[in-house]
């Protein structure tokens, strides 16, 4: 089997590099049938992966030791329901992994993609085999899982403990995930460049489309990331700023630029070459990401610290960057925009700041991240930039974003006159005083929380006011007030399904803000029988029990807990030593409701029968991990196509017209 | 047995690279409208037209917006959906003998008058 799905890689990466080739050449050519058979070899290439990673996923099931990266990232003792995980937990199989995912989605979106932009669809191909191509030569000659070992070892290494957890089933695939599907809107914007149709906004339904469908996987991984960090990691929080943390977020926040600046370029024919701008800035962000993710330079937690091949994906990068921009330049004359801005009170205005506000924080946490080894380069010590730094800095312009968000979707397109401000945001702005004033009123006197919840009011209001106002306009025709409710959102899916994602967005600041500022953190050494109180929560230690498996040694605590006079339950944070690799993995306990989690975490248990925990309260934490699902409902809303079949649609009358490319001979 | 296995994963992606280039089963088929075209360019700007009108009366519908100012968004959506259909027959005109010229006057009004039928049965929303 193992053989087999080495045959697999080496044919999958022949067949890439046949479709890399063919693809630009039935481009060039304008020959058609050679544009389907690079096509059809870029499909053969997701089953053969299939084959490939069925091959290292059922070694890790049969414990095959022979087969290097299963020894070094499994054991006998692992749970065999843990060799998905096993399989992506290192760096060899999350390129296969990435390689598989990319196969598959790049599969489904050429077949769209040759069918709305049939003399586009051959170059994007190319370029997507292109990065297929580069991550099947990185597995086949720098780190193939399917390597093996002359003798075959009697047990394994094991998997990192840290990756022993529910979470990372689904958070690093979406991240991977997320990080990969980038090159779909860029393999088809650069595509649309080469083809020379990038200048009548050819790409942008199709670059619009795969942007949002990389947005929301990409937000799905930093929000599980955020997720099991909270969880597993032990220390009460779920975001540090941690370079792999940041190198995640960059791309994030350049892929949000690109999806709202999509619209105006589809509404308005304006920024587009800034729409091109910004997707090969989020191409060279997700692959600076996948740098420092695999052995860069910058020390982080949970980068692949085994992996020096780092260099290769910057070296990649750069050549990535140097070529989009050539391409870019080539094709300038051809990005001009269809029209100007009208009013710097619309839409387009609103967008272009906002576009900007999230390019600022994508390069100061750039800065931030890549500082150490400018730090170093310069005297010889390496001086890293921690969460002060972030916190002030970003913490401004993403509150301004927030505020933005409010104001910005209620704009009209094209320009609004004082009369349509005052309509929109009148009612907003009384809010936000009131939740200013009650504020102060209930005795939050720290400025920024202050400036959060306003800016988050003027948000939460303008989403509000939208779809009461639109319910309402739909119940005043005589339907009734649910299914004025429905229809309005189902009959204009963008924009509701944006102000959901708006909300949910909301929801993370307001559970980010009042987590950061109102968390309570206190730590205890306690020996059993001990009791301790914090705010409103009395917790009593009652003992601890200890199991030894194969692989470690499990402590956990066993704790009543009462909030006020209402009794909680037992709960029981642990921590487990992994001997044979020097970790010691700590899990707490968490008690949510939706104003604030109680986490108890051990810090240490001592031969005398004393334990050091540490005892946190954090305010509505659960607002946002609530916010997932928020937002992937309203980003799906967003993305379901608008089903006006049975509308009367007006058809631009059908004549004879010029069929040929503009611009181009016939 | 993997031999076997081996030439079967072989010769499947082979089949599939090789049946469009000798049965030209893509260069058969009618040529696909270019993405890039004048028409596919002025169906674009159309709906970007409508859709802007559709969100003018959507706005004024709840009211986001004044009258001055729906009534200003309508008539640019309105003037570039009459514009895409200018271009429209000017394109045609290139094409056209100078009777068709003639026709092509005649052809303005009734586009003209099908627009505006077509843009008051409209359902918008």
């Amino acid at each position: 089997m193992v053989e087999l799905g080495q045959i697999a890689l080496i044919l999958s990466f022949m067949m890439a590099g046949y479709s890399t080739i063919v693809g630009f050449a039935g481009g060039m050519l304008n020959g058609r049938d050679l544009a389907a058979s690079a096509r059809w070899g870029f499909y053969s290439i997701s089953p053969l992966l299939l084959l490939a990673t069925a091959a290292l996923i059922y070694a890790f099931v049969i414990n095959d030791f022979s087969v290097k990266y299963v020894a070094e990232n499994s054991n006998i003792a692992m749970p065999k329901a843990y060799a998905w995980v096993a399989f992506y937990s290192g760096n060899a199989g999350s390129l296969l992994y990435i390689s598989l995912a990319f196969s598959i989605m790049a599969g489904i979106a050429i077949r769209i993609v040759n069918s709305k932009l049939p003399y586009t669809s051959p170059y994007a191909l190319g370029v997507m085999s292109m990065v297929l191509l580069f991550f099947l030569a990185v597995i086949l000659f720098l780190a193939n899982p399917l390597d093996q070992h002359q003798v075959p070892l009697e047990d394994g290494q094991g998997m990192n403990p840290l990756l022993i957890h529910f979470g990372m089933f689904i958070h690093p695939p979406f991240q991977m995930l997320g990080l990969i599907s980038v090159a779909l809107p860029f393999s088809i914007a650069i595509g649309a460049l080469l083809a020379g149709r990038g200048g009548r906004d050819e790409w942008v339904d199709q670059g619009r489309l795969w942007g949002m469908v990389s947005w929301l996987l990409l937000t799905t991984g930093l929000l599980l990331g955020a997720w099991w960090a909270y969880t597993i990691l032990g220390w009460g929080g779920y975001w540090a700023w941690d370079p792999v943390e940041n190198s995640a977020l960059m791309p994030w926040l350049a892929m949000t630029a690109f999806v709202h600046s999509i619209m105006v370029q589809k509404r308005r024919g304006m920024f587009r070459m800034w729409n091109m701008v910004l997707i090969i800035v989020s191409f060279a962000m997700a692959q600076m990401g996948m740098f420092i993710n695999r052995g860069g330079p910058v020390p982080s937690v949970h980068s692949f610290a085994e992996s020096t091949m780092g260099w290769v994906f910057l070296a990649v990068m750069a050549a990535t960057l140097f070529i989009s921009v050539a391409i870019f330049i080539f094709r300038y004359d051809t990005l001009k925009s269809r029209s100007g801005l009208d009013s710097i009170i619309s839409r387009e205005s609103a967008f272009l700041a906002q576009n900007v506000l999230f390019l600022l924080i994508a390069l100061v946490t750039l800065w931030g991240t890549i500082f150490p080894i400018f730090s170093e380069a310069v005297d010889d010590t390496t001086m890293t930039i921690g969460q002060p730094f972030f916190n002030k800095v970003n913490g401004p312009l993403m509150l301004l974003l927030i505020l933005l968000m409010g104001i910005g979707p209620v704009l009209p397109w094209r320009k609004a006159g004082w009369v349509s401000i005052n309509k929109m945001l009148r009612l907003p702005f009384v809010v936000a005083s009131l939740v200013l004033i009650s504020s102060l009123i209930s005795g939050i006197t720290q400025y920024w929380v202050l400036i959060s919840f306003v800016v988050c009011s003027v948000s939460i209001t303008t989403v509000c006011q939208e779809l009461i106002r639109g319910t309402r306009s739909r119940h005043s025709h005589g339907e009734n007030w649910v299914l004025s409710f429905f229809s309005l959102i189902g009959a204009n899916r963008p924009r509701y399904g944006g102000y959901i994602v708006h909300l949910s967005i909301v929801m993370l600041a307001i559970g980010i803000t009042a987590s950061s500022f109102y968390d309570v953190q206190k730590d205890v050494v306690m020996k059993p029988g001990d009791s301790e109180v914090l705010g409103k929560y009395t917790f009593k230690y009652i003992d601890v029990s200890e199991k030894t498996y194969s692989d470690r040694m499990e402590e956990t605590a066993k704790f009543q807990v009462w909030s006020g006079d209402n009794y909680i339950g037992y709960m029981y944070p642990y921590r487990a030593v992994y001997p044979e690799f020097q970790i010691a993995a700590t899990r707490g306990a968490i008690h949510s409701t939706i104003l604030e989690d109680f986490y108890l975490v051990p810090s240490e248990f001592q031969e005398d029968g004393q334990a050091v925990f540490r005892v946190l309260i954090n305010p509505l934490v659960l607002w946002m991990w609530a916010a997932g699902p928020v937002l992937i409902l309203g980003t799906l809303i967003s993305l379901s196509p608008n089903n006006r079949g049975h509308r009367k649609r007006v058809s631009l009358p059908s004549m004879d017209v010029d069929q040929s490319p503009l611009g181009r001979a016939k | 047995m993997l031999v076997v296995s081996a030439i079967i994963i072989s010769v499947i992606p082979a089949i599939l690279i090789a049946y469009p280039v000798i049965k030209k089963i893509a260069s058969r088929a009618p040529l696909p409208e270019d993405e890039s075209s004048l028409r596919a360019d002025l169906e674009r700007r159309w709906e970007s037209a409508l859709e802007g009108i559709r969100h003018a009366e959507l706005e004024m519908s709840i009211g986001n917006v004044s009258e001055s100012d729906y009534l200003w968004l309508k008539q640019v959506h309105m003037a570039e959906a009459a514009n895409v259909l200018k271009t429209l027959e000017i394109s045609a005109e290139k094409e056209r003998s100078l009777i068709e010229e003639i026709s092509s006057a005649a052809n303005t009004r009734s586009l003209d008058s099908s627009f505006k039928n077509a843009h008051e049965k409209e359902d918008w929303d």
